[in-house]
């Protein structure tokens, strides 16, 4: 297994991770066909009328965690990035354009999320993405470190 | 895993997963935790649990079930004595120390009379500080004689994307 994959399993592995998937917030969505280095996870949605349960991010994870992933809405039915009529609106104070939402997303898994954007300012969807990646982040340094020990 | 139950400590920001041994007790948890060095020096009698959110704390011959008890906060305080500041008005209330920040707030928010619209969040330290994971129980705060903790209740701040 390649460094950079054996590394993002070992973070999905973790506690902090795995506490969000007990708590259905998140977790790793299968799917034919997703091969290293993407991986498509599941955040839940907020409840709103005529909105999805759930909304699936596309990460590229190339070099994980070396390099900061990139990220996107995805159709997991079409297998191609959301529609831009379906992507989420905020509350008028986060935007809502595919390429802002996948750098701030990429960038909240670089820099450690909290520190850029704090978590329970955004709506739901990206609170909870946010949520995720900087728990994710938390982990890196010392789980890089562990690895890269071997 | 099938049996495992997430539990919170006191004191510690960390939730760590336990797998469950056949007719397991909250007493006989708490023993083991103890024999295996998760809850320092301190006897088993000295330890409390209660679940997430609930008000009652169960007692040590309780059996415990993964569906049942998906989510426990063990503590050496019974309760925990928060008090919430919110533009410069304190109040204060006894939780159990499983109780979620979640619950916190909209406590404080029926207390202060907020707008349900408002998007509140709780910091620690000052009304500057990081707000805090709303799924943290307010145990996780307190370390044992002190069961007592004060938050910030703050409006979120608009992120500008």
């Amino acid at each position: 297994m390649r460094l950079d994959q054996g590394c993002f399993e070992e973070h999905v592995a973790s506690r902090p991770f795995q506490d969000g998937v007990a708590r259905g917030y998140w977790d790793i969505a299968p799917r034919d066909g997703v091969e290293w280095p993407y991986a498509i996870i599941w955040i839940d949605a907020p409840s709103r009328p005529n909105s999805p349960e759930r909304l699936f991010l596309r990460f590229h994870l190339q070099d994980y965690p070396a390099k900061g992933p990139t990220a996107t809405l995805w159709d997991l039915d079409k297998n191609s990035q959301l529609d831009l009529a379906k992507w989420p609106k905020g509350d008028g104070d986060v935007a809502t354009h595919p390429t802002n939402l996948a750098q701030t997303v990429a960038g909240l898994i670089a820099t450690g999320g909290a520190e850029r954007y704090q978590i329970s300012t955004a709506p739901r969807v990206l609170n909870t993405a946010t949520a995720m990646t900087s728990r994710l982040a938390v982990f890196l340094p010392e789980a890089w470190q562990f690895i890269a020990a071997f | 895993m099938k049996n495992e139950i997430n539990v919170h400590f006191g004191g510690q920001k960390e939730v760590c997963g336990f797998e469950l041994a056949e007719q397991e007790t909250v007493g006989s948890l708490i023993k083991r935790l103890c024999k295996e060095g998760h809850l320092g020096e301190f006897k088993p009698e000295e330890w409390s649990i209660c679940v997430e959110d609930s008000d009652e704390e169960l007692a040590h011959d309780c059996h415990l079930e993964p569906g049942k008890h998906k989510r426990i906060h063990i503590s050496r305080c019974k309760k925990v004595e928060v008090s919430v500041i919110f533009n410069g008005v304190t109040q204060s209330h006894p939780f159990r120390p499983g109780t979620t920040l979640r619950n916190v707030i909209q406590w404080a928010r029926d207390k202060f009379t907020v707008d349900k619209k408002e998007k509140l969040v709780l910091r620690l330290d000052s009304p500057e500080s990081e707000p805090l994971d709303p799924d943290s129980h307010v145990g996780s705060y307190v370390s044992h004689p002190h069961c007592h903790v004060t938050f910030y209740l703050t409006p979120s701040v608009k992120i500008q994307g």
